[in-house]
Parts: C-alpha cells; sequence; structure tokens
C-alpha cells in the first residue's frame, strides 16, 4: 500500500518540478530564492520524493533471491538422495591401507624409491610412522561419508514427511544407514583392533559417529559397541531397502545381507553369516561364468555395474600410485592358481613388457589403479562355502563350491574338490585366488592369525632388508591419523 | 523475525533524516548577512565553474570558499578593496573590487607546472576539495599515470602512492604478471584482500585489462575508514576510485593522439637454478639406472635417455650407437632451445586517439585505442580495442544529463609453448638435454607415454603418437576474447540554490569466451584418436580436426542510484555539505555449456558430435575412458545488494572541518539469517587546518592541516553460510544429480568489520629561493574483527579434504605509517622535482581460537602462508634450526631433545612448535620510491628508485635425494653440496642420498639456513622527455623514451634470486619504451 502511494507521488514530483522549472525564465532565479512558501512546499514535495525512494528499495523481497543456482540448503528428500548418490559414497571407499599391507603384490626397491606418497613406502614394510603428518583418505573420507549419513538421516527428521514420499524417504534413510554402517565396518578393518570374542568388550574399536554436530569432541568406542551400532544400523536399514538395487550404486536388501555375512563372518559367527549369505543369495545370487570372458580383452569385464551379474553393491577405492605403476602381483598369489584349468590366471593377470605381472580383472572394468572393492556374489558363495565346512556340513560345501567353480574352471574339465580335512583350507586359497585386490585380505589375515593352524608371516625384502609381520602383531591395527590424535580424545594405537 | 528486519531498517531511516533535518534546520536558522559581495569564478583553461576556491580579503581573516557552480558570497567591511583567490594548481590571482551590486567575475589561470596535488577528492559518490576532507586519500592525475606505459591501469599505479603493495612473492613471471595488490596491509585471513576497484561511480565488473589507462582522468585511492566506509561492506581493503576523463563545457575542440611502442627484452632461460647443466643430469641419471628405480611401462614416460639405456640393455641398439647418442645429449640444453625456437623479444604498441570539447550546453570526449602485443612467448598474442564516450548536456538551468560508457574488445591467442610447459608425464619437467630442432626439422620428445612404445605406434597400427612442440605451436589455434561493455546514464539536477538530486545507472556486461581448434594433424588429436582405437583396430574418435568452445561466461551487473544533497554556505563561515542516497544493484553470472565437435571440416564449419558419451572405451595404452563431451553443466549466480547511505561535512571558517558517514548494506547472502543480511557500517572525522589560523597567517606554512578518522567498514565472503547446504552436480558415474555438501553450516556466522583509526598531517612549506615542501604524513591502525577463519578440526568431524568450516573467531591489527614528501626547486630556467614515498605496515593476529596443537610440519608446509598464530603476523614464515652438517656423512645435524640423532622422521614430525624460529615475514614491513626529475625549458629527464624491506623469503636448493623425485628436483646447488668430509665448512648444501625421504629433505628445505633477508633496492625507471609546442602554441605534444626494470642496485641477500620474486622462471626483463604525444 504505501510504496504505491510512494510510486504515486514520485510521478507527481517529477511533473511538478518540470512544469514548474519550465516556466520559470533565468533571471526569475533570485525571486525565487526568496520565496519562502514555494520553498516549503518543496521541502514537503522533497521529503515525499525520498521517502517514496526509500520505500522502493526496502523491498524485503529484492534480497530473497538465492546467490548460486546450483547451491542450496538440503530440505528436500530429493535433495537428500542426491547427497546419497554423491561419489564419496561409492566411490572413495578406500581399502588402501590394507591392500598396502596384505600379501597381494610385491615392490621392487626401485619402485618404492619412487613412491612419494608416505603412508604407500612406509605402510609396505609396516613401519612404525606410517602418516609421516599426511592426512590419509582410508580415515578421512570415511568419517565424511558418515557426516554425510548423518546430516541426511537428521534432516530426514525434521522434514515434514506426505505419504507420497514415504517410499523415498525409506530409501533415503535406508541407504544413509547403510553406507554409515559400511564406513564404520571398513574404518574398523583398519584402524580398531581385529575382533576376538573375548576382548571385544575391552580391545579399542573406532569412533562412532550418529551425530552431525561437528564439534563434539571424538573418543573411540570398545570393539564390541563399535559391532553393536554396526549392526543396528544394518538391522534398520534391513526394513527400509527394495531387495535389489535398480542401479547397483544404490543399496538394497541384497547389500545388507552380504554385509551381515561378512561381518558375521569375521566375528566368528558362522552360523550368522550362513544365514545372511543363504539370504543373500536367495536374492541376488548370478555368477559371471569366465568361459564366456575373452582373455584377449585388454579389460576383460564390463564398465556398467548392472552388465556384471556378480555386483550387488558396486564401489571402488580411489586412486593408488603405488597399486598403479609400482606393484606387481606376488609370485606366491601367482602360484596357488591351477595353470592348465583355472581361467582367473589369464583373464585377471597381464605381463608387461617390463616384466611386471598386473592385475587387470577388476569388476571396475578400469585399469588406472582404481579397483572394485563392492559387494559382489563369487564373496557371498565363499562365505556360504566357508561357513558350511566349518559347521561341518561339508558335503554341502562341496555342492556350493563347484557351484561356483563351475563358473571359473574351463568347462571341458571336470572338478575335483580336496580330501576331507583339506577343504577349509582349499576355500580359504580359493578366497586369496577369487579376491585380488577386493579389501578382503588384510580383513582375512586378522580373522585368521587367530587360528593356529591358518597363521602365516608375511614377509618383504627392500634393499636387502627383510621385514616381517608376525601373526597378531600390533601392527595389523593402523596408526590413528595425526590430526585425529591431536584434536579429539582418540587414543592411538600401539605400534 | 521480518519485524526485527524492519525495526532495524527504519532506525536507519530515521538516523538518515535526522542528518538531513539538522542540516535544513541550520540553513533556515541564519539570516542574510548585509554588506556582502557576489560573485563567480571560472576556469580560464576550459571556462567550468571552480568550486572550492579560496576567496579571502585581503589585509583582514575574512575568508569564504566558492560553492559547486563556482559562486562566492564574502562578508567585506570596506567598499573598496582587493580580494584574494587562491586554488592549488592555479596562479593565485588579486582582483580589487570597487561595485559591491555588482556580481564580481573572475578567471583563472592554470599554474603552469601543477606541481602540488590535485585537490578535488573524489569518492565515487562525490567530489571535495581535499581541504574538506578529513580521511586519508591520495589522488593520482593524468600526467602522473601517464609515467608508465604498462596497459593494465592498476600497475601503473605502482611507485605513485604511498601504502599501495605489489606484491610478486608468487610470481613466475611466465604468462602474466601475477601481483597480488594491498592497500595498507591486509584486513583479512581468509577473505578476499583485494581493494575494491570503482570506475566512473560504480564498482567495476569487468576484465581490469579491458579499461584504458589512456582515458583516465584521475585515480583516487581511499584508505581510511572516513573515506572508505562510504562504499560500505566491501570497502575492508581500501577503495581505488578510477574517473575516466570528461571533456568540459566551453571548451575548444582538442585533439590528442598518443603512440607508444614498448620493447621488452628476451627472458633469460638461465636465471631458474632449478636444472643443472645436462652432463649432470646424465650422470646423475646413469646412477639411479643402476639402482634399478625405473620400471617399463607402456603408460609411463620415463627420460628420453633411461629409455635409451633400456634399449641398450634389450639390446636394440649398441653401444656404438649408445655412447653416439650420450655424446649428443651432453651437448644440448633445452634452455638454449627455448631461447631459440620458444621465445623472442616481446612488443606491445598503443595507439590512442582523444576528441574533446564543448559547448556551452554539451561536452564530450571520445577516444579510442588501440593495443597490439607479441608476448615473449612465441604464439603468444594479443590485441585489444577500447572505446570510451562521454556525452554530457545542460538540459536546463541546473539540469545537467551524462551519457558515457564504454566497449572494450580482447584477442588474445594462446599457442605459445612455454619451458615449463614442455612438462613431461611421469617425469614432470622435461629433460635438460632436450632438443626441440635440428637442421633436418622439429623434433619429437617424450610426452605422455613410453618413449618406445610411441615410437611403435605405427607399426601397430596406430597413427603417428610422437609429440614435437614446435610443430604443435603451428597446428592448434586457442583463441579467448574478452568483451565489455559499460553504459551509464547520469542525471543531475540542481534546484533551491542549494540542494541537488543526482540520479545515476549503470549496465556492465563482461563476456570471457574461448575457442580451441586442434588441427587433424596436431597431437592433441592423434593422440585422442590413438587412445581410443580399440584392440581390433576401429577407431572411436575419427581423424579430423576437433573444435572445442569453451564454457563462455557472462557477468552482466545493473545497478541504480538515487541522491539528494544539500550543500549550503551561511554567515561565509560555516559550509555544510549533506547527502544521502540510496542504491541497489544486481550481478548475474551465468555461464554457458562448453560444446565438443569432432572431426570438424573448417572449410564446411561441419563437424559430428554423435558418440555416446557415457560409454566407457578401453584406451590405449592402458586404462579406459568416455569421450570427452559436452559439459552441460550451467551455473548462475545472481548478487543482490541494497545500500542506504548519508554523508555529512561541516566546515567553519575554512578552518574547522567535521565529517560524518553513515551507511546499511545488505545483500542476498546465501543462508544468512535474514536480520543478519544487513550490516551498518559508519564513520567520523575532523580536521583543523591550521594555516588559516591567524598565528600561521605569515608564516612558511602554506598548507598545515591536521587529520583524524575512526570508521567501520567491512568484508565480505559468500563461501560461507549459517546452514547446511549442498552444491548441486552431475554424478558422472551414475549420471544421477549429486549433491555435495559445500558447508556444514555456523548459526552464528557474522559480516567481517574492519575498524580503521587514521591520524594525519598535511604540510606544505613555502622555503623561499623557490624551494617548496609538501606532503602528508598518515598513522593509522586497522583492527580486523569477527574475521572469518578456517576451523582446524578434527577429521573424525567429517570435515576434511574440501569441506572445510569457517567461523568468526580471528581478529587482526594492522598497524603503519604513510609518508609522502615532495620537495620542489627552481632555479631559473631549472626546474628540480623529488617525490619520497615510505610506508611502513606490520600486521598482527590478535585473536586466533582455533586449538594450535598442530604439528611443526603445518607450519613449514603451509602453502603461501603458513596457519595463522595469535600474536604473529599473517605473513610469517617460520623455518627449522641449522647446525650445520655432520662430518661424517654431509646430512644435516639435528638434535632431538638436546641428543644428535639421524631419526629425522622423529625430528621433522615431533619438532616442537615452541622451538620454530620466527625467521620474518614474507611481504615487505618497509616499502619506499623516491621519484625524481629534473626539467630544463621543455627537456625532462626523471627516474625512480624503489626499496623494500624487512622481509625474508625462502630460497630453493639441492635436496639430498631430489632426483628420486623428478627431474623437477635438479638444483644448481648440486654443486656445493657437501663431497667428503671437511666439505661441511664451506658449504651448507647437504650430501646426495641414495633414496629420498621427505623428512630428511625437509629438515634442510625447511632450515633457517634456506632462508635470505630479501631488502633490495632497485632501480625502477628513467625517463626522458621533451616538450615540444609549434605553430605558435597550436600544435603541442610531448616525445619521451623511458627504460623500465632497469635491475636490482643493491640487495642484502647473496644469493642469486631477485628476493621480490625468488621463484620465478626469469627475472622481469627489461622494457623500453619510446611515445609520442601530439595535440591540437
Amino acid at each position: 500500500m504505501l510504496s504505491i502511494a510512494g510510486q504515486e507521488n514520485l510521478t507527481s514530483t517529477f511533473r511538478f518540478n518540470f512544469s514548474y522549472w519550465n516556466n520559470i525564465r533565468e533571471n526569475d532565479m533570485d525571486i525565487l530564492y526568496n520565496h519562502r512558501t514555494s520553498n516549503y512546499i518543496h521541502m514537503k514535495k522533497i521529503a515525499y520524493f525520498f521517502a517514496s525512494l526509500l520505500l522502493l528499495a526496502c523491498n524485503d523481497k529484492f534480497l530473497d533471491i538465492k546467490s548460486e543456482s546450483n547451491l542450496v540448503i538440503p530440505n528436500t528428500v530429493e535433495d537428500l538422495q542426491a547427497m546419497m548418490n554423491h561419489h564419496i559414497m561409492f566411490n572413495g571407499v578406500c581399502t588402501e591401507l590394507g591392500t598396502i599391507g596384505s600379501d597381494e603384490f610385491t615392490v621392487s626397491d626401485g619402485g618404492l624409491k619412487s613412491l612419494s606418497v608416505p603412508w604407500q613406502r612406509n605402510g609396505y614394510i609396516w613401519a612404525d610412522d606410517v602418516y609421516e603428518g599426511q592426512p590419509i583418505a582410508d580415515w578421512n573420507n570415511a568419517y565424511q561419508r558418515i557426516l554425510y549419513c548423518n546430516i541426511a538421516l537428521e534432516r530426514l527428521d525434521k522434514i515434514n514427511i506426505g505419504k507420497q514420499d514415504s517410499e523415498l524417504v525409506n530409501r533415503v534413510r535406508g541407504n544413509a544407514l547403510f553406507y554409515r554402517a559400511y564406513s564404520h565396518y571398513l574404518l574398523q578393518q583398519a584402524f580398531g583392533k581385529p575382533y576376538s570374542k573375548d576382548s571385544a568388550p575391552q580391545d579399542l574399536g573406532i569412533s562412532l559417529k550418529l551425530e552431525s554436530d561437528v564439534t563434539l569432541r571424538s573418543k573411540r568406542s570398545t570393539v564390541e559397541e563399535t559391532y553393536k551400532a554396526i549392526l543396528a544400523d544394518l538391522h534398520g536399514a534391513l526394513e527400509l531397502l527394495p531387495l535389489k538395487s535398480d542401479n547397483r550404486y544404490t543399496a538394497s536388501k541384497s547389500a545388507v545381507f552380504a554385509l551381515f555375512a561378512k561381518i558375521y563372518l569375521e566375528m566368528g559367527d558362522y552360523q550368522g553369516a550362513l544365514q545372511s549369505a543363504e539370504k543373500c543369495l536367495d536374492i541376488h545370487g548370478d555368477l559371471l561364468d569366465f568361459n564366456t570372458i575373452s582373455p584377449e580383452l585388454l579389460i576383460p569385464f564390463p564398465r556398467k555395474p548392472l552388465e556384471n551379474p556378480e555386483i550387488i553393491y558396486y564401489a571402488s577405492m580411489m586412486p593408488s600410485a603405488v597399486l598403479t605403476t609400482a606393484y606387481s602381483i606376488s609370485e606366491e598369489l601367482l602360484e596357488l592358481y591351477d595353470k592348465e584349468n583355472d581361467l582367473r590366471k589369464d583373464i585377471y593377470f597381464m605381463t608387461e613388457s617390463g616384466g611386471r605381472t598386473i592385475f587387470r580383472g577388476s569388476y571396475l572394468g578400469l585399469g588406472n589403479g582404481v579397483y572394485f572393492v563392492g559387494l559382489a556374489t563369487d564373496e557371498i558363495y565363499l562365505i556360504q562355502a566357508e561357513c558350511l565346512a566349518r559347521l561341518g556340513r561339508d558335503s554341502d560345501a562341496r555342492a556350493v563350491l563347484s557351484d561356483f567353480l563351475r563358473n571359473r574352471i574351463k568347462s571341458e574339465v571336470s572338478i575335483r574338490l580336496p580330501e576331507e580335512g583339506e577343504l577349509l583350507s582349499f576355500i580359504l586359497g580359493e578366497r586369496r585366488r577369487e579376491l585380488i585386490f577386493r579389501g578382503t585380505r588384510w580383513t582375512d589375515l586378522r580373522r585368521l592369525n587367530q587360528e593356529q593352524r591358518h597363521n602365516k608371516v608375511l614377509k618383504r625384502e627392500v634393499e636387502g632388508t627383510v621385514y616381517t609381520l608376525e601373526p597378531n602383531s600390533k601392527k595389523y591395527t593402523w596408526p590413528i591419523p595425526d590430526a585425529a590424535v591431536q584434536f579429539s580424545d582418540i587414543v592411538q594405537n600401539e605400534r | 523475525m521480518k519485524k526485527i528486519y524492519s525495526e532495524k531498517i527504519s532506525k536507519s531511516i530515521l538516523l538518515l533524516f535526522v542528518q538531513l533535518f539538522v542540516s535544513v534546520l541550520f540553513s533556515l536558522a541564519f539570516a542574510q548577512p548585509k554588506r556582502i559581495l557576489h560573485g563567480e569564478v571560472r576556469s580560464v583553461a576550459n571556462g567550468s565553474h571552480m568550486a572550492g576556491v579560496s576567496v579571502a580579503v585581503k589585509g583582514t581573516v575574512l575568508n569564504t570558499l566558492t560553492d559547486r557552480e563556482g559562486r562566492f558570497s564574502i562578508l567585506v567591511e570596506q567598499e573598496k578593496g582587493t580580494l584574494l583567490f587562491s586554488h592549488v594548481g592555479y596562479v593565485t590571482k588579486e582582483v580589487n573590487y570597487e561595485d559591491l551590486s555588482r556580481v564580481l567575475e573572475v578567471s583563472m589561470e592554470y599554474a603552469e607546472s601543477a606541481l602540488e596535488e590535485v585537490e578535488v577528492v573524489s569518492t565515487g559518490y562525490f567530489q571535495i576539495p581535499k581541504e574538506r576532507a578529513t580521511g586519508a586519500f591520495s589522488v593520482l592525475n593524468a600526467d602522473l599515470l601517464d609515467r608508465s606505459p604498462s596497459m593494465n591501469i592498476l600497475e601503473r599505479m605502482e611507485g605513485l602512492t604511498s601504502s599501495l603493495q605489489f606484491n610478486r612473492k608468487d610470481a613466475t613471471n611466465e604468462r602474466r604478471t601475477e601481483s597480488e595488490i594491498r592497500i595498507r596491509g591486509v584486513s583479512s585471513i581468509n577473505s578476499d584482500t583485494s581493494p575494491l576497484i570503482i570506475l566512473d561511480e560504480f564498482p567495476y565488473e569487468g576484465d581490469i585489462t579491458s579499461i584504458n589507462p589512456e582515458n583516465i582522468e584521475s585515480i583516487t585511492i581511499l584508505k581510511d575508514a572516513a573515506a572508505s566506509s562510504i562504499w560500505g561492506a566491501r570497502a575492508g581493503n581500501g577503495v581505488i576510485v578510477i574517473t575516466t576523463k570528461k571533456g568540459s563545457f566551453n571548451s575548444k575542440q582538442k585533439i590528442n593522439y598518443e603512440s607508444r611502442f614498448l620493447f621488452i627484452n628476451k627472458p633469460d632461460m638461465y636465471y631458474d637454478k632449478q636444472r643443472l647443466p645436462s652432463q649432470t643430469v646424465l650422470e646423475i641419471e646413469d646412477r639411479l639406472f643402476d639402482q634399478k628405480i625405473h620400471t617399463k611401462q607402456d603408460r609411463l614416460a620415463l627420460p628420453y635417455y633411461v629409455d635409451l639405456k633400456f634399449q641398450l640393455q634389450d639390446g636394440l641398439i649398441t653401444k656404438d650407437e649408445f655412447d653416439r647418442e650420450r655424446l649428443r645429449l651432453e651437448n644440448i640444453d633445452v634452455r638454449d632451445e627455448a631461447n631459440r625456437y620458444l621465445y623472442r623479444n616481446g612488443v606491445q604498441y598503443l595507439n590512442n586517439l582523444g576528441f574533446s570539447g564543448g559547448s556551452s550546453t554539451h561536452r564530450y570526449n571520445v577516444n579510442i585505442s588501440h593495443s597490439k602485443e607479441k608476448r615473449a612467448i612465441i604464439g603468444d598474442d594479443n590485441d585489444r580495442i577500447v572505446l570510451d564516450f562521454s556525452n554530457g548536456f545542460n538540459l536546463w538551468k541546473g539540469a545537467g544529463l551524462q551519457l558515457s560508457g564504454g566497449y572494450s574488445q580482447q584477442k588474445k591467442s594462446g599457442n605459445g609453448v612455454s619451458l615449463s610447459e614442455l612438462t613431461t608425464g611421469g617425469i614432470g619437467v622435461v629433460s635438460t638435454y632436450t632438443q626441440l630442432k635440428n637442421e633436418v626439422g622439429y623434433l619429437p620428445i617424450v610426452r605422455d607415454y613410453n618413449w618406445t612404445y610411441v615410437n611403435s605406434a605405427e607399426s601397430n597400427g596406430l597413427m603417428d603418437w610422437r609429440y614435437y612442440p614446435l610443430a604443435e605451436r603451428e597446428l592448434i589455434d586457442k583463441t579467448s576474447q574478452i568483451n565489455y561493455l559499460r553504459f551509464s546514464p547520469q542525471f543531475t539536477y540542481d534546484f533551491l540554490k542549494d540542494w541537488h538530486v543526482r540520479i545515476n545507472y549503470q549496465y556492465q556486461q563482461s563476456t570471457n569466451s574461448g575457442i580451441n581448434h586442434y588441427g587433424k594433424d596436431s597431437y592433441y588429436v592423434r593422440n585422442m584418436v590413438n587412445r581410443f582405437t580399440q584392440q581390433d583396430g576401429t577407431r572411436i574418435i575419427p581423424h579430423g580436426d576437433i573444435l572445442n568452445y569453451a564454457m563462455r561466461g557472462q557477468q552482466k551487473t545493473q545497478a541504480l542510484r538515487f541522491q539528494l544533497g544539500y550543500n549550503t554556505v551561511w554567515k561565509d563561515k560555516h559550509q555544510l555539505n549533506a547527502l544521502m542516497g540510496t542504491e541497489r544493484r544486481e550481478g548475474i553470472f551465468e555461464n554457458e555449456p562448453s560444446i565438443w565437435v569432432y572431426d570438424y571440416d573448417p572449410d564446411l564449419r561441419l563437424g559430428t558430435a554423435q558418440f555416446d558419451f557415457t560409454k566407457y572405451y578401453p584406451n590405449r595404452p592402458a586404462g579406459g575412458g568416455r569421450v570427452p563431451g559436452d559439459n552441460l553443466g550451467t551455473q548462475k549466480n545472481v548478487d543482490r545488494d541494497i545500500s542506504y547511505y548519508s554523508n555529512l561535512s561541516y566546515s567553519y571558517d575554512g578552518r574547522f572541518v567535521l565529517t560524518n558517514s553513515l551507511r546499511w548494506d545488505a545483500s542476498n547472502l546465501f543462508g544468512v539469517k535474514t536480520n543478519q543480511k544487513g550490516v551498518p557500517l559508519w564513520s567520523i572525522g575532523g580536521a583543523w587546518n591550521m594555516d588559516r589560523e591567524l598565528f600561521l597567517a605569515e608564516s612558511i606554512f602554506s598548507r598545515l592541516k591536521l587529520r583524524a578518522t575512526y570508521g567501520v567498514s567491512g568484508n565480505v565472503n559468500k563461501n560461507v553460510s549459517a546452514y547446511p547446504t549442498v552444491s548441486y552436480g552431475t554424478n558422472v558415474e551414475t549420471n544421477l544429480p549429486m549433491a555435495a555438501l559445500s558447508s556444514v553450516g555456523n548459526p552464528s556466522l557474522r559480516w567481517e568489520k574492519v575498524k580503521t583509526t587514521n591520524l594525519g598531517l598535511d604540510l606544505g612549506l613555502d622555503l623561499g629561493l623557490g624551494q617548496k615542501l609538501h606532503g602528508s604524513v598518515d598513522y593509522y591502525i586497522k583492527k580486523g574483527e569477527d574475521l572469518l577463519g578456517l576451523d582446524y578440526m578434527d577429521p573424525t568431524s567429517g570435515i576434511s579434504g574440501a569441506l572445510r568450516q569457517m567461523v568468526n573467531y580471528a581478529n587482526i591489527e594492522t598497524k603503519g605509517l604513510d609518508v609522502d614528501l615532495t620537495f620542489h626547486k627552481n632555479f631559473s630556467n631549472l626546474k628540480w622535482t623529488t617525490n619520497v614515498l615510505g610506508s611502513i605496515v606490520n600486521n598482527r593476529i590478535t585473536h586466533y581460537s582455533t586449538n594450535d596443537n598442530l604439528k611443526a610440519t603445518a607450519y613449514l608446509l603451509g602453502v603461501g602462508t603458513a596457519p595463522p598464530k595469535s600474536d604473529k603476523p599473517v605473513d610469517i614464515l617460520y623455518a627449522l634450526p641449522w647446525r650445520g652438517l655432520s662430518p661424517e656423512n654431509g646430512l644435516p645435524l639435528v638434535l632431538i631433545d638436546g641428543e644428535q640423532s639421524s631419526d629425522y622422521n622423529n625430528y621433522v614430525n615431533n619438532f616442537p612448535v615452541d622451538d620454530l624460529i620466527d625467521v620474518g615475514v614474507t611481504v615487505p614491513r618497509y616499502h619506499g620510491f623516491l621519484r625524481t626529475s629534473i626539467a630544463w625549458k621543455s627537456l625532462e629527464i626523471g627516474g625512480m628508485v624503489s626499496w623494500k624491506g624487512g622481509y625474508k623469503y625462502r630460497k630453493n636448493s639441492m635436496m639430498p635425494g631430489g632426483e628420486y623425485q623428478g627431474n623437477g628436483q635438479h638444483h644448481m646447488d648440486y654443486f656445493k653440496r657437501w663431497e667428503k668430509p671437511g666439505d661441511e665448512k664451506n658449504t651448507f648444501v647437504p650430501a646426495v642420498t641414495d633414496k629420498y625421504s621427505s623428512p630428511l629433505a625437509n629438515a634442510y628445505r625447511y632450515a633457517e639456513v634456506l632462508v635470505e633477508p630479501a631488502t633490495n633496492i632497485r632501480w625502477e625507471d628513467l625517463i626522458l622527455s621533451y616538450n615540444y609546442s609549434i605553430l605558435s602554441n597550436k600544435l603541442r605534444g610531448k616525445v619521451g623514451f623511458m627504460v623500465r626494470n632497469l635491475g636490482i642496485i643493491w640487495k642484502q641477500s647473496k644469493s642469486d634470486e631477485d628476493p621480490d620474486q625468488p621463484y620465478a622462471i626469469y627475472s622481469r626483463p627489461r622494457e623500453f619504451n619510446i611515445n609520442i604525444q601530439i595535440q591540437f
């Protein structure tokens, strides 16, 4: 109302002034100056004029426009879903430390010298100081992913949910819970003490982050609390997610069961692991027959996750220099394959002109030192077989195993499984042969260390010095990044 | 919330009105005096009315000033007498009066040499005579700006005013002059610290090189709060107000032609010490090869010589062939090659033509300038046209309209290949023994992949995969264009004697675009074709030209301003100038997608883009990728601001001045609560013109003025938000919309504030015998408060990497002193002028509340600046102590807990932060210029010397084991290295090690021994000019010659680098400039 009145006044002021001034000849100016009355009239007009200008400018809405078109406050479920679609949810899943510490590859002395990233040089020989003060993505990315999840979970609670949204809301919440659990799980594999049923209530796990408040001081939970929280998130996610993901980039019931299976196996709950694996495979049990894959291809596996039937949940690790140019697959690992009949030997590996054996068989369908580390049915079949064998159901285990191997061994060859008593070792060997650079080996070493018959001493030789990693060494738990210890109540791991 | 907001606005409005009404009351309260003489003062030069002319009755203390219209009324005691008219830059005039009833018309002549500073200060909102200013201003006029031939107006200001610092510490000199500009130091830590640039009354939103420096009338630098608070929230770093030429009423048409030719010396490639002679490089590569540090892989580029050694090892070449090739390499140096084929002498031409003049109702100025630049890198050219126009009309009595604007177009071709761009994937810097051309023709160099692999491409059914840098320059065409358009009409209306209204509007548009055309035979295209050639030989990318339209960005800004002013003089002694106004601005930035056209035929102008851009193809030699396709993501940013402002200046008897400014700024800052969108800013100031006092009436002081101001201005940071915010994009994996967290939000976010106190003294001394001294001294304290800073956080919180948290916690204090003195002496035909500028500026962080448990390495490794710390300067440089080299192995001696140790890892990573040595700052604490000239009749010779002091730099050196990190780590200090026991007495360069260890390298790299004092005195330029005048003054002009960058006269450090730019690839080349001016 006011501003309209002001505008009218503005125009009338102008009209008045124009006509008024036009009627005055220049010599009349002096008369005008002394003319008090007209002076007052003008004062009034000027006051109106300016009042109207100010009111024009006071328009509140002028400032309400968004300053950056693609910047928003995440206030809708769609915004939160978009957050769950971010790269770091599935591209930044770092299992680099564990891969560097395990026995899948070797690096030449010269290759090691060429590495500038400290944790790659130091991690390879399990040195005391691994990071040299540098930030480490295995930690930072996982916690940033957790922050995304916590913000999404908290804002979902705040958003008034209409009925038509409920399926989408469930999906976002389910994904956030799954990603949080998965991230906590990966952190625990690198930075928490290995799970042991007896000492889990005392052993230091990781710092659980269940709230988005960045000002909260971090502290470490016990291993038991860590696993409890991870399992709770997974149970929560299970209810909300669809059976299968329609693009494999997002979480699903099958992915949750797969992760349950991995976790229970690690915890030694073979019954639980078996059940989860079976539930997962009920939903998603496809295998890719390697007889249909050409070993001639530079990159044998398809790039798109939907084109590889084995992929349940797609995740990749960050590119790593040591795993691109410096590594060579260890001779010891290559010896494990049946040279005649195992299709994987030729499909997975390639010897370069310089004599280096490299791994080209990632389910990511890419080279470049980036590897698939997500969830796939091959691993779940191997979990199923292992649990059956451990639970004494050998014949069931053999059935699972031969079904699986039919897709890995040349089709014209009949599958021969080992004698009684050697079945478990064979399955564990099969895990090594199947799961290359999948981020599983470190976890397996930590787990199997606790069984004397599966113990292994890792050795590295660098410039004539031999470094060893004894079973159950404290070095199976990587140090917490320096920055995290400095700014929190987090206790550093002993080395 | 809305209520609070509108209450705040109404409060500001109320305050503005109170100011206005006070001024109105004043004007009504005083009646007219009795014995009064009226008059009007004009300038002889252009007939325009002169404001601010001091009018005094000779023999009395009665005096006044002329108003905006050049009119004055003065109280006189006698019926007849003499009036004295004076104005700086004009000849003082005595006029007798006899008849009080007649309006006295006085015209004043411009002083032959306007040696004293320009009198009128322009703030962009109003102009005031300097006499009535209380703030710290510097005014640079066209003559001064003409000194430098630079095509960048900001660069022309260097050395002309105190308090302005050009900081080139990170400059490489390779592509453009990268300098940070500071006015009176810094007032922020993480927000923008560059000054606000105003062009013709509005903030300038284009590229600075789109301004034609030849068409600038004057530049005013607003340094303190009284000056800058009128510009509000963006003015915390000082304001540079640029005014273009306008022409004047009642003046004859003038045609001004100017031509400049600038010759720039070819850069010296041997300046950079980070290279070793080829022979040494080959020896080092032999050693590394023997240690088997190289692995041969198709995808990995190895140094050419290493590949050669592999060939010898694999029996592909004979020992004889190898030896011959090695001998050839020993005698090549890529720097000679670069000097011969990559660089040249740079040249710049500038032609400028201006017309100006005016009748009683119309004035105009039209200026057109064309410049061409051939940069030192062959293939880098620049072409610029700038057109400026300004038309002023007297519509009717009191009403004026001014239409002005400009257009500028810059075309840049960037096809040049510089030495640092000859990079090699896998090695980094190109090997020193690289040859680019021989008798036969262009030579290929190692680039992205293994040399043997590249050479076998054709036998593998691929295209030639070699990279010929010199041929590439001819086969690609990269051009970019900057267009700038400005139109600003202004309507002014004076009415009722004392009042005036001004309505300003401005439209600015700045567009950046670029086209990259890669010819079919270019390496770029061949590499793309080969990479995407599939295993069965099918080509995904056709062998044809590739055309890429780079993302086109456009910035459009509109602003509208209404301003009401009231100027009055009453009782001859009281003068009041008041103005208030409001302004709205909107800036829209938009960009258009980038487009890729493959198999492009430049004749038919046809191409194709029919590819599956989502598909991943295996690439050769390894990996996979998508075909580079259009980037369809577009962006739009909208900035909106509303401001209300007022300014009040009252002076009594020309002796006492009080000023006050008040401003309220609001913007659509994203994610800020509405009641925090605005910020009130203000200033007050006072001045005492002591030279007007009786006790100084007959003294040597022609001017003596004390000034003091205090005020608050601000800084804007658009990267922070009170709420969690996400930024949308598209996930290339899934093609789904994705949102990245850009901030987790900070509910207590506030605006940054800068509080400035300034105390100043202006003085002018008439020392007799033709000697004059004038100048100013200013002391200031700038306090930045509520500054935003990075919150160093536990990465466990999720804050790490690109996601950072900013909070208002920091305070910073900058104290400084600016001195600007000009001494002038006349001996008959000889005129000698010397100008001395000096500044002292020190900053100190006074509060920093974040956790300072950071490791010592964080303080050393910080890129650019070390993490801020309370009680330390922003520009601080830390170092590790130096205890010399070990006589046993030539490695740095270090102590851990007082014990000698060789555990460098423990030493560097656990070094106590408190023991770090605070070696100084990286930006000069003192700087100054001395400019002098001697004129004999029409011949003038002059020069400038600069001085910078009180700062340090960390120099590069050879790192132990650095050669394992690639060629880029070589350094000439290699020859000074420790080789045998005893050497430690003569050198501080450590021994070569057989591997790289970053803690060991850091124990040396960051040690005190590599920190050098940077204090230096430099001869900036030498000028020779001749003013000519022929055809009885109808044709006038100037011929000038100038040499710039004459070099360092003295420096404290014995090290070779230029302390001002220690990391430059070559020092600033010497420049020679010739210019000719013709005016008729």
